[in-house]
């Protein structure tokens, strides 16, 4: 599904540079389901953000879906983003000015849809996650969990073939943290792949494999 | 996608109400002021009967004579009108008018003070004036010096409180008159027709006006469109080869045919004949406008820019889930443009207020100062301009945010 | 922590740029204001030189196309118009004049003496200009029939002029060039601001009208002192009573303080529409400011924590946000000042006292800062009221 091929990442402030990644090499294959483990500041967001193309690598190369990523050009870049990868973050990121439902239209405005054809997709999204009677709150108005399953929703309503979810369940408590992560499992099962991002081993027990870092390389 | 950044504009609006309320308020007042202005312009300049045919009339509105050693700038004469204004090619009718000036009259034993003005029978033809009841005077009125006048709607209520005014007579500065007709009232800022009341010139108390050749006078033309040119040019050119009376002190006069326009861009920048500047005051308003628009600007500009950057977490999600820079820009011009818009449609609406304050108040006589179409897509071109300006420098800055950073909710 | 706060500023340079533009765009339309009405209020205190009440203009028309000539029988019908008047009971004193105060135009001149020289409006009026308008000598006397034999033509001068042209030198009694002939002066006037109390006036020369010759320009305004308390209703009968001393002639009648009413509303009005204007833009400002500050202050929550955790107290939080806020307009508003005090070095302006400028500037930088700090009262309120620790936390 995505292949890192000796990729590092480096970053720039002022005169001093950081290495966040070095020498990354890491095949994901269709329908697996990965958990990303290391300490805080090992560089598992940067790995995230490189398979998402949220950023691009300093050196080597991102091949997803079989396709080198030779783009830089923002364009191709959102495109790409659109069609294939859903995001789920630590601190949900839902947007506080829209709805639960306007929130899980997002990922479907940027592609030609009519309006209808979006708001049947985002709310069928949101009955997967159990939401259906909220579409109309606002963010503020939810829970931590409800509004991670929204964000959730969001991420699986463009129905992308790789799912990236950095400490989706960080914010929670165990309850919630394990509902979310049945969400995930049971869209893996459906075919979906996933990366996942955390620091708590039980959560990293649900994948079919650990990768580990540390200092930015990869040690497992 | 138009549909849904519409969408999405209006639902952002309505959640940050504090923000749309401070940017509406200035679009608002920013409009309010531009449109009063646009409307004060068009209430001088732009064809409103009964300075119907505007496009059709040129006039000489100010003229004087040159010497060796002196040189006097005033309006036309009577006689120079007379003279050289006969037979202009391209020309229909030539109509004169005297500026007009206040005088008094004791009609009930207390005084009225009304704008008198000396117009010919030819008057009635160039301009358009709308009768109530009556109507003009006429070239042989003039001719034969009758006593007659011509009342504006508000005189006619001032001194006859009952009713019709024609066949009546009306005292003015001593002088007894017979009203032949009654005419709407003509805004104050018109200054061409502008007057409460118009008597044939030759019932002037003095003909000494018959001897002046730099006088009181505006000469109106009423020209076939056609040939307005070839009419300034022969005119120019007799203008060119008169010969004042009186050689020793004055050797040639100066003057020409202008538009209202023209004439008072000259007015401002070229009072003693250097060359019609018609571009020059055009430029003036365009650059008041925008040393006016300077504040409001900058100040839309920072409330967006808060506006958006605000949100750079939704920059963020946004950019994560696909959404490219361009996309990004649009979404944000297009909430800006709405602002404007409506801001912009709140303004005109107040104006509309401000200006039917403005003509009950009396401050400019019988001011009709509406928000005709004209003045309506001024105001509508001044919101849409002034969106886009406050709108597209922060969209540029919010689409250089990088999706990580913007993420994390740290804006450079 | 001044340099600690200038060097955060510094950092933010492009975010605050824009605000720090907004702050001296508002400083100089604040200023212009100011220093507009300021000059109306120094200008009103000042003395007139003058009394308009219970005077009279008569606004006398020959209709002749031209004022330029007279003839003697022009000034012989001015002469029996002003007796005329005069022998009414309400009328109790007469004089003619070129000019009545209150009205545009008027005729200037230049005078020379020694090598000075010194423009000035010249007012042509009969010797009893003085007893109607109630001038104020300061020193000689008013022209009249004492001048009657003098082959030199008195005039009357304020003392705005006589300290332009002598400086120090008693001016009494002094010829001196106007044009091309020698006058000679017999008085000084403190004061004669003939556009009103608004305007600050300048310098002034009365020449005399004696109507005894044909050559002279016979007065166009009669201005007539009434009794107290004469009302309008008068008004025609005084035209009835002079109209037929002098036919063909077109009179109108005026109280001047009719005249100064609606001369001080216009030049009240570029004022009046100027303050509104301002004030719009300012309440604009404020609201875009309290915007843009809010967000600011939103923004940077964390880093307020922060500081909170390293100790410092929810005041000196509030404090130090509010410092910054006023580097901020201080290092705004300093270009703005150094243009502005540039006006009174350009002379752009005549006699624009740098006082005034002074005066505006202080004003300007009241108003500027009142609103800057108002506007940041609140949101810093806001921002410092988060407990450390979810100051911290918030994302």
């Amino acid at each position: 599904m995505i292949r890192l091929e000796d990729v590092s990442k480096n970053y720039r402030t002022d005169r001093i540079e950081t290495r966040a990644l070095d020498g990354i090499q890491l095949t994901v294959e269709r329908g697996e389901f990965v958990a990303v483990m290391g300490p805080s500041g090992c560089g598992k967001t940067t790995l995230l953000n490189l398979m998402g193309l949220l950023d691009v690598p300093s050196a080597g190369r991102v091949v997803l879906d079989g396709q080198p990523v030779a783009t830089r050009r923002d364009r191709e870049l959102s495109r790409l983003r659109n069609e294939k990868v859903g995001f789920i973050f630590q601190s949900f990121h839902l947007v506080p000015d829209l709805t639960v439902l306007d929130n899980v239209e997002i990922p479907l405005l940027y592609r030609r849809l009519a309006s209808r054809e979006r708001r049947r997709l985002a709310l069928a999204a949101l009955d997967r996650v159990g939401l259906s009677s909220r579409v109309h709150h606002f963010p503020t108005q939810l829970s931590g969990g409800q509004q991670q399953r929204v964000a959730v929703a969001r991420a699986f309503v463009g129905r992308p073939q790789l799912l990236l979810a950095d400490e989706p369940t960080g914010n929670l408590d165990s309850t919630m943290g394990e509902e979310i992560l049945g969400l995930l499992a049971a869209a893996n099962t459906a075919g979906t792949t996933v990366v996942m991002v955390t620091h708590d081993t039980r959560m990293a027990q649900h994948a079919h494999r650990v990768v580990r870092l540390f200092d930015g390389r990869q040690v497992q | 996608m138009l549909h849904s950044y519409l969408k999405l504009a209006w639902k952002v609006l309505l959640r940050r109400k504090f923000f749309t309320f401070a940017s509406l308020f200035g679009v608002a007042f920013t409009l309010l002021v531009l449109t009063v202005a646009a409307a004060l312009l068009d209430d001088v300049f732009a064809p409103h009967p009964p300075e119907t045919r505007m496009a059709r009339t040129l006039g000489l509105y100010g003229m004087g004579m040159t010497g060796p050693e002196s040189s006097r700038t005033s309006f036309a004469g009577w006689p120079f009108v007379k003279r050289y204004m006969r037979d202009l090619p391209g020309a229909e009718k030539v109509a004169l008018l005297q500026l007009q000036h206040e005088v008094d009259s004791y009609p009930h034993g207390q005084k009225l003070t009304s704008y008198l003005k000396r117009t010919d029978g030819a008057f009635w033809q160039v301009l358009d004036f709308h009768f109530l009841e009556g109507q003009p005077f006429t070239e042989d009125d003039e001719r034969q010096a009758r006593r007659v006048a011509v009342i504006n709607e508000t005189t006619r209520s001032r001194f006859f409180s009952n009713g019709h005014a024609v066949g009546r007579t009306i005292e003015m500065d001593g002088q007894r008159f017979r009203v032949v007709g009654v005419v709407e009232d003509v805004p104050f800022l018109r200054v061409v027709p502008f007057a409460d009341v118009w008597v044939p010139i030759s019932t002037a108390r003095s003909d000494s006006y018959k001897r002046e050749y730099v006088g009181d006078f505006f000469a109106l033309v009423l020209a076939d469109p056609a040939r307005m040119d070839e009419l300034r040019r022969e005119f120019a050119a007799r203008v060119a080869a008169a010969r004042p009376p009186d050689p020793h002190t004055f050797t040639r006069f100066y003057g020409g045919l202008e538009s209202l326009f023209e004439f008072v861009s000259r007015l401002i920048f070229a009072p003693h004949f250097e060359e019609a500047h018609t571009g020059s005051l055009l430029g003036v308003l365009a650059g008041l406008a925008l040393l006016f628009m300077l504040l409001p600007a900058i100040n839309l500009v920072n409330l967006n820019l808060s506006r958006i950057l605000e949100r750079t977490g939704e920059i963020g999600v946004r950019k994560a889930f696909g959404a490219s820079s361009w996309t990004l820009v649009g979404q944000f011009v297009v909430e800006s443009l709405v602002l404007s818009l409506l801001g912009g449609a709140l303004g005109v609406l107040l104006s509309g207020i401000v200006l039917w304050a403005l003509n009950g108040s009396g401050l400019i006589p019988y001011a009709q100062l509406t928000l005709n179409p004209r003045v309506f897509l001024w105001g509508l071109a001044f919101s849409a301009a002034f969106g886009l300006l406050s709108g597209v420098y922060p969209a540029w800055r919010m689409s250089r945010l990088h999706p990580v950073e913007a993420l994390r909710g740290r804006p450079q | 922590m001044i340099r600690h706060l200038l060097k955060l500023v510094w950092h933010r340079k492009r975010s605050t740029g824009l605000l720090m533009l907004e702050i001296a765009v508002s400083f100089l339309v604040v200023f212009a204001v100011a220093l507009f009405a300021l000059r109306c209020v120094a200008n009103w205190r000042r003395p007139l030189g003058f009394q308009w009440q219970d005077v009279w203009v008569v606004n006398v028309d020959t209709n002749a196309s031209t004022d330029d000539e007279g003839t003697a029988e022009d000034v012989a019908r001015t002469r029996q118009l002003l007796a005329e008047a005069r022998s009414l009971p309400p009328v109790v004193a007469t004089a003619g004049a070129l000019i009545a105060p209150y009205q545009i135009g008027g005729s200037y001149g230049v005078l020379n003496y020694q090598n000075r020289s010194a423009r000035m409006s010249v007012i042509e009026a009969t010797d009893d200009f003085a007893s109607v308008a109630r001038l104020h000598l300061v020193a000689g006397r008013f022209f009249g029939r004492a001048d009657d034999g003098s082959n030199v033509p008195p005039v009357v001068i304020n003392q705005r002029l006589a300290r332009a042209l002598f400086e120090g030198v008693d001016p009494l009694g002094k010829v001196i060039g106007h044009g091309q002939r020698p006058v000679r002066v017999v008085g000084v006037i403190d004061e004669f601001r003939q556009f009103g109390e608004l305007l600050s006036g300048g310098n002034v020369l009365f020449e005399r009208i004696t109507l005894a010759n044909a050559d002279e320009r016979p007065p166009r305004r009669l201005m007539l002192r009434m009794a107290p308390g004469t009302t309008a209703a008068y008004e025609p009968e005084l035209v009835r009573r002079l109209a037929p001393v002098a036919p063909g002639w077109s009179l109108s009648v005026q109280p001047l303080a009719a005249m100064r009413h609606s001369q001080l509303r216009l030049q009240m009005a570029p004022l009046v529409v100027g303050g509104v204007v301002a004030g719009f833009l300012l309440l604009m400002v404020a609201l875009g400011l309290l915007g843009v500050l809010w967000q600011n202050v939103t923004r940077r929550t964390r880093e307020l924590g922060l500081r909170r955790a390293a100790g410092a107290s929810r005041a000196a939080v509030h404090r130090q946000v509010m410092l910054e806020l006023v580097l901020v307009t201080s290092l705004a508003v300093v270009p703005a000042l150094l243009l502005v005090v540039q006006l009174p070095l350009l002379s752009l302006f005549e006699d624009l006292e740098p006082l005034l400028v002074v005066a505006a500037a202080a004003t300007a930088l009241v108003v500027v800062f009142a609103l800057t700090v108002s506007c940041g009262l609140y949101p810093s309120r806001v921002a410092t009221r988060l407990a450390p620790a979810d100051a911290l936390r918030w994302e």
